[in-house]
This record gives structure tokens, C-alpha cells and sequence, in this order.
């Protein structure tokens, strides 16, 4: 019946599951007992560089100034992940679950605006508070997510130009940054270059890493025939 | 420093029980829709042990008039927020090959639920 080598799960097989995982469960948690109460950490590296950083938030300093580049190659990694997602669309799946739910509508209709400032409230925050470009992007991209389960499909891919540009926002943003830095004759996306207005700097790799994210996301779940034939 | 406090023990263990329960689930389950949820539970638990980590390493900061307010390290938590978008990412193409090879083997061959229960 068959054609998959997938072994049916045996008695054996779920005790030797469970003596793997309850060893690794006191491995684990031997690991983190033995770890120091006081291990120092970088707290005091990253507070001392937040006045530097141009954020008023220790995380958002750490995410989007000090620790750049990791979220740079993060949204390459999300970028690959949505363009691997597109090749292996074929657009066979049935279309549109289109409910004609008029108290539906009407709902969506009321959320999505608030889920837009919403989005807006926490990428602005992201600079004082908790939030930014993760979590605003986050909340727009469910935005788009619930606007297509609900069978109202956006218009997202009528420009496949403006697509691309809005999934690859978020790391073109920080690469431009990060040549202008080389053209000044600092090093690629180095401190001291950012430093010099780097407010606004966070503020628009806030927003465009958000953006690219929110379409990324969106993009991942609303794979249907319409992509595939513009694409 | 941070006086000692379980608060660490507490959500670091249970980070670690959760990433255990969802390794339970990658070795166990033969459905590769389950596997991916599994999957993900543990990359949560992860999280949260990551998250609780971040508390040991708090600096106290004692403001002008008194008050002191404790900010905890702020590089486990932006790593999280890295990870987070980078699990959503694997998990959508884990998705992904899931229903390319769904579509490509067709149900009668594809491994169900069912092959869990003897």
C-alpha cells in the first residue's frame, strides 16, 4: 500500500522514544542546573552602546544596530524561505473557500484598519518600548493571512515588480546601509558610521524589514494558482 | 546583581519539558504534518528556556529618586525574535515539500494518522 519507507510506529519504537527523551530531558536539565546564577552576560555591553545605538530599547539595540547583521542574513533567510516556498508551488490546489458570510465582511472589514495601526502603534514602539519591526510585521502579515481566509483575496501580486521589491524591502534596506557605510570608508554596517543618525537609520529598517516581513508571511500562507500564473 | 530567584528554574524547565514533549512527537509520529507541529512545539520550548535565561543576566539600574527598575539581557531576546521568523519560515516550507509531495504521491500512498495507531 505503501510506496513511502515510513515505519509504522511499534511498541519498541515508542519506548525507545521515550528513553531518548527522558534522557535527553536530564541531560538537558543537569546542563542548565550546573549553569551560574550570575553568568554576566552582555547586558552591560549593550547598555553602555544603547545611548550609541540611537533606540531608546535595549532589545531593539541589540536587533537592529549592534546586532545588524544577524538580522540581516535572518531576513535573507526568510527571503529564501518564501522563494523556495514559490518553486515548489504547481498550482493544482481547488480555488477560494469564497463564503458569502456577510457578518464576515463586515468583520473583516472592521479589523483589518485596526490591524494595520496596530502594526503601525508597534513598529513606531519598537524605538522606546517592546515591539518593532518583528512584531508589527507579524500583526500585518496575520492581517493579510485572515484577509484571504476569509475569501477576500488581495490584490497583492497584480505587479510582480512591486511584490519582489516588498519581500525583498527589509534586506535591501540594510544592504544599501551597509554599502554607504563601505563608501565612507568604514567597514561594512560598522557602529560608528550608523551611529551618525542612526534614529531615523532604525526607524527605516523598523519599517521596511516590517513590510517585508508582513508580505513575506502573507506571501508563505496565500500560495494559489493566481501566483503561480503571474509569477 | 539580581538577588537569586527561581524564576529561571520555573520557565527554564518548562521550556525544557515542552522541547521534549515536541521531540517525543518528531521521533514518534510518522505523519509529516504532525512531525512539523511537533516541530514547532519544540522550537516554543526552545524559546522559552532562551527567553528565561535572559532574566540571570539582569543588571539593576537605580534611577535618581530611588526606584530601580532590573533590565534583563537584551541579546537572548532579540535572538528569539530572530528565531521566531526564521521557524515560520522553515515550518511554511516544511509545509510546502509536505503538499508537493502529497500531490505528488496522492492520498492512497501518502502516510496518515493512522499509521500511528497499531
Amino acid at each position: 500500500m505503501s510506496s513511502l519507507p515510513v515505519r509504522p510506529s511499534s511498541k519498541t519504537r515508542l519506548w525507545l522514544a521515550m528513553i531518548i527523551v527522558i534522557a535527553f530531558f536530564c541531560i538537558l536539565t543537569s546542563a542548565s542546573l550546573d549553569l551560574p546564577t550570575e553568568a554576566g552576560g552582555l547586558t552591560s555591553e549593550a547598555l553602555i552602546n544603547l545611548e550609541k545605538s540611537g533606540a531608546k530599547n535595549p532589545v531593539t539595540a541589540v536587533l537592529l544596530d549592534i546586532r545588524l547583521y544577524d538580522t540581516w542574513l535572518e531576513m535573507l533567510v526568510l527571503l529564501i524561505g518564501a522563494i523556495a516556498v514559490l518553486t515548489l508551488i504547481d498550482g493544482k490546489t481547488n480555488d477560494s473557500p469564497a463564503w458569502d458570510n456577510i457578518a464576515l465582511y463586515n468583520l473583516i472589514r472592521l479589523l483589518l484598519p485596526l490591524f494595520i495601526v496596530v502594526a503601525g502603534y508597534l513598529i513606531w514602539l519598537g524605538k522606546f518600548e517592546a515591539g518593532g519591526a518583528f512584531q508589527g510585521g507579524v500583526v500585518l502579515g496575520s492581517a493579510g493571512i485572515l484577509f484571504w481566509i476569509t475569501g477576500r483575496r488581495y490584490t497583492l501580486y497584480t505587479s510582480q515588480i512591486a511584490l519582489r521589491l516588498l519581500i525583498t524591502a527589509g534586506t535591501i534596506f540594510i544592504c544599501l546601509i551597509g554599502l554607504l557605510a563601505i563608501l565612507g570608508g568604514n567597514n561594512l554596517l560598522e557602529h560608528s558610521f550608523r551611529a551618525i543618525d542612526s534614529g531615523l537609520l532604525i526607524l527605516g529598517i523598523e519599517v521596511f524589514t516590517a513590510l517585508s516581513i508582513a508580505a513575506t508571511i502573507a506571501l508563505l500562507f496565500s500560495e494559489k494558482k493566481e501566483l503561480d500564473e503571474r509569477w | 546583581m539580581v538577588e537569586f530567584d527561581f524564576s529561571f528554574y520555573i520557565f527554564g524547565i518548562t521550556g525544557l519539558i515542552i522541547f521534549v514533549i515536541g521531540l517525543y512527537g518528531i521521533i514518534n509520529k510518522a505523519a509529516f504534518i504532525s512531525r512539523i507541529i511537533c516541530f514547532n512545539i519544540s522550537s516554543a520550548g526552545t524559546f522559552l528556556f532562551l527567553i528565561s535565561t535572559a532574566r540571570r543576566n539582569a543588571i539593576i539600574l537605580v534611577s535618581s529618586d530611588g526606584s530601580t527598575l532590573p533590565v534583563p539581557d537584551p541579546v537572548p531576546h532579540a535572538m528569539v525574535l530572530t528565531g521566531l521568523v526564521v521557524a515560520v519560515a522553515m515550518s511554511a516550507f516544511a509545509l510546502a515539500l509536505t503538499r508537493k509531495l502529497y500531490l505528488l504521491q496522492r492520498p492512497s500512498s501518502f502516510p496518515e494518522e493512522s499509521y500511528d495507531i497499531e
